[in-house]
Formats: C-alpha cells, structure tokens, sequence
C-alpha cells in the first residue's frame, strides 16, 4: 500500500503539471494575435507610403509635364528665325517620369540635322546634339527657315568656289614648280 | 566689282596661263600705247601692208579689239589704245600678257604721261630681268617735230624709265610715213631717215633668245597669279568662317537653354531616386 504522503505528493505534482501547461496555451494565444496586430499595421503603414508616394509621383509627373510643355515655347521661340518647329498635338512634351528615373520617349526614325544634312560644316557638335535631344523630348516637325536656308547655301556655294580655286592654283603651283626647276638662259 | 565676278576674271587669267604654249618659236610682238598714238600705222609698215592697210588706223578710236598678223618670223599683234575705256584696258592688257616683245608707241607730243607709266610699270614688273631688252620704246610720228625737239624728248621718255622705274629700254624715234613714202617712192634716203629697218633689225635680233623670256614671262605671270589665288582663297575662307560664326552664334541661347534643360532633366532624376 502506498504511502498517503506519496500519493498527495503525486496529486500535487500532476496538478502542478497541469497548471503549468494550461498557463502556457494562455501566453501563446496571447502573442499570436499580437503578430497579427503588428502585421496589419506593418502592411497599412506599407499601403499608405506607397499611396503617399504614388501622390508625390502624380504631382511631381504633373509638375514635370507642365514644366516640359511651358518650356516647349520657349524653344519654339529660341529656334523661331533658323527652324520652324510645328509641335505635333497640344500636349507635346514626351519627356516621361517613370520610377526608375525620366525617359525621353520620343523615337524619332530620321533626325531633322541629317534629314537636311546639316552636318559638321554647317552646325556644331553641340548644336546638333541639343536638337536631336530636342527632338527626343518634345513630338515636333522641324524645318529649316529662310534665313537658314540662304546661309547654308552661302555656306556650299563658298566651299564650291573655294574648290575651284584651290584645283587652278594646284595647276598654277605644278607649272611654278617645273619652270624653276629649269634655269634660266640669260 | 564683286567678289564672284572679280574670281571668274581670276580664273580666266588662270585658263590662259595655262594654255599659253611657251614652247612656239615664233617672237609675239605686241604694239601698245596711248589711243591714235600711231600703233596700227606702225604695225601695217612692219608687216609690210604699205599700201593697203591690214591694221585700220584713223584719228579716231579704231581699234577695240586684238588684231594678229603672223609674217614668218614674227606674230604681230594689235592692242585698243588705252584709257579710253575700262574694257580697251583690260583688252590691252590681256595682250601685253601674251606678248613676247612690246613695242610701246609714244607720239611727241612731249614726255611720257602719268597713265603711260602707271602702264608702264605694270609691263614692266612682268617682263622681271628682260624688261630692258624686250621692252622696246617707240617714238612715232617723228616728222611732225624737229630733230632736235625728237632728240629732247627721247632724252627725256629714257630719263622717267631710269629715274621712275627703273629700267633702261632702247628708244626708237620712227616715221612711218617716211618709210611709207620711202617704200611706194622707192627712196632709200626715205626709208632711212624714217629709222624703221633699225628697228626691224633690233626685233630680228630679239628673236635668237625668245624661249628664255617666255619663260620668264610665264614663271612671273604664274607667281603672280599664285599670289592672287592665295588672296582670293583667303578671302573666301574669311566669308565662310563668318557665315560659320553667324550661324553658332544664332543658336548660342539655344544651347545654352539645352544644357539648362538638361541639368533640369537630371535634377529630377537625381529627386527621384534620393
């Protein structure tokens, strides 16, 4: 027969055992409603800085297209007595702000400079860059004006005679070159 | 004179540098002077046209263009009078290029006048180290004044080509109707006296040492012409980097408004991605 302070102690011990893993399920049912909690506000903090940030895009793209549409005049204005720039829709502006960065998005098949051939001996390097940007960002027919046209053909019509002149000096040059290679009878 | 116009004359000048032949034989004997100084008359007696006239002459302006006769041994040839118009001038002076020997006719009416030796000196500067031998001043219508007055004024024609340009041609004081009448009368007194065949003679002379002063003449006439191309072709060059110029600055503002573009394009990219 067992001893009666062995058994209460068994009972004691079974209880406490008892106790302990039912104070357990408690604590656990208690941390995972917090995680949850934590969590929705995690993604509710994530959605509303991406909504703030999807705003900040709309107007800083709101900002950069009326910028890029005001500047349209001006480069109109600029360009006005060499180039005609005949802007294609009210909105011409195709210069993009995208997240990863601004895109101009414009593809042009043939640029203005080398449709008119306005190569190296009539425009610079520089100029003929900016107008192809130009023509990157903003959807334009570009044409030559007047003035323009007259200097280019100055500038050809120049370059011709300087050819011819430089083909009879040659001539001249060679006949200078064989008459003093023979001296002369006195 | 614009700038076109003035390089086609250029080029002009050039085509006949290079098309003049300097290997022909034959002396060119170019007769040049003052209007009615006496040339045509003194061409028709040296290519033996004394009765009828090859070279038209008369107190008036006759000849406005370049006549050629070619004798034997020489290639005779006519030019307009000079100063009595700017394309006679010019006409003269194309034939004074081709010359190979100037005869320049004077009439004594006294020295030579300031228009003579500004041509003159022209002839000169091209016939280079020849222009005493080649160069060949004639005195005409030498009957019409005293010999003593002849004798003056040759003294004096000889003193301005020494003291003013420097060279010392031969001077020939002829009478062409002298010759003329000596020729149809058949007077040698005439002929004589009238100093013609002196010249012939001299001419007849020129002719052994011909090929050099046509070189010469041409090596000048090319140096020249080299210069002026070269100044031609400046000034061309001049033009284009002007219109060059005209150009870049018309789209400076435009460039500079790019490059502002530009940096304002990368600023929003740089916002961006901060």
């Amino acid at each position: 027969m067992a001893l009666p302070w062995l058994i209460g102690a068994a009972v004691l011990g079974v209880g406490a055992l008892i106790a302990a893993v039912a104070n357990d399920d408690e604590s656990s049912s208690h941390d995972s409603s917090s995680d949850e909690e934590r969590r929705r506000r995690k993604q509710a903090e994530h959605e509303r800085r991406e909504r703030e940030k999807e705003e900040e895009m709309a107007f800083l793209r709101m900002a950069f297209n009326q910028e890029g549409s005001k500047r349209s005049h001006d480069f109109q204005k600029l360009l006005s007595e060499w180039i005609t720039v005949n802007y294609r829709g009210t909105s011409p502006f195709r210069a993009v702000l995208l997240n990863t960065g601004v895109q101009a998005r414009h593809s042009v098949d043939r640029h203005f400079v080398d449709s008119c051939e306005l190569g190296d001996d009539v425009l610079n390097t520089e100029t003929r860059e900016n107008l192809n940007f130009f023509e990157t960002c903003y959807e334009a027919d570009l044409a030559m004006t007047e003035r323009f046209y007259k200097a280019v053909d100055i500038l050809m019509d120049l370059q011709e005679q300087k050819a011819v002149l430089r083909h009879y000096h040659e001539q001249l040059e060679l006949i200078s070159y064989q008459l003093s290679r023979h001296p002369l009878s006195h | 004179m614009n700038k076109t116009h003035s390089n086609s004359e250029l080029i002009k000048k050039a085509e006949g540098i290079l098309g003049n032949d300097i290997t022909e034989q034959k002396p060119t004997v170019v007769v040049w002077g003052l209007m009615n100084a006496g040339k045509s008359h003194l061409l028709n007696m040296l290519t033996n046209h004394i009765e009828t006239e090859y070279f038209r002459t008369n107190d008036i302006r006759e000849t406005s263009e370049i006549k050629n006769f070619e004798t034997e041994e020489f290639i005779f040839m006519d030019t307009p009078g000079v100063d009595a118009n700017y394309n006679d001038d010019q006409l003269a002076m194309s034939g004074a290029e081709k010359a190979d020997i100037i005869l320049f006719v004077h009439q004594p009416q006294g020295e030579l006048e300031k228009i003579e030796i500004d041509y003159l000196r022209k002839i000169k500067k091209s016939f280079g180290q020849y222009a005493d031998k080649y160069i060949i001043m004639v005195l005409s219508k030498s009957d019409t004044e005293s010999a003593d007055n002849i004798e003056l004024i040759k003294k004096r024609i000889l003193a301005q080509c020494h003291e003013t340009l420097g060279f010392t041609p031969r001077c020939y004081a002829i009478s062409g109707s002298r010759f003329q009448a000596g020729v149809t009368q058949n007077q040698s007194g005439l002929i004589r006296v009238s100093h013609l065949t002196e010249l012939i003679k001299h001419l007849e002379s020129l002719k052994i040492d011909i090929s050099s002063i046509k070189r010469e003449r041409q090596l000048i006439a090319v140096k020249e012409a080299i210069k002026e191309f070269m100044q031609a072709e400046r000034a061309l060059q001049e033009k284009k980097m002007e219109t060059e110029r005209n150009i870049r600055e018309a789209f400076k503002t435009f460039n500079r408004t790019m490059t502002e573009f530009r940096h304002w394009m990368q600023n929003n990219n740089t916002n961006l991605k901060g």
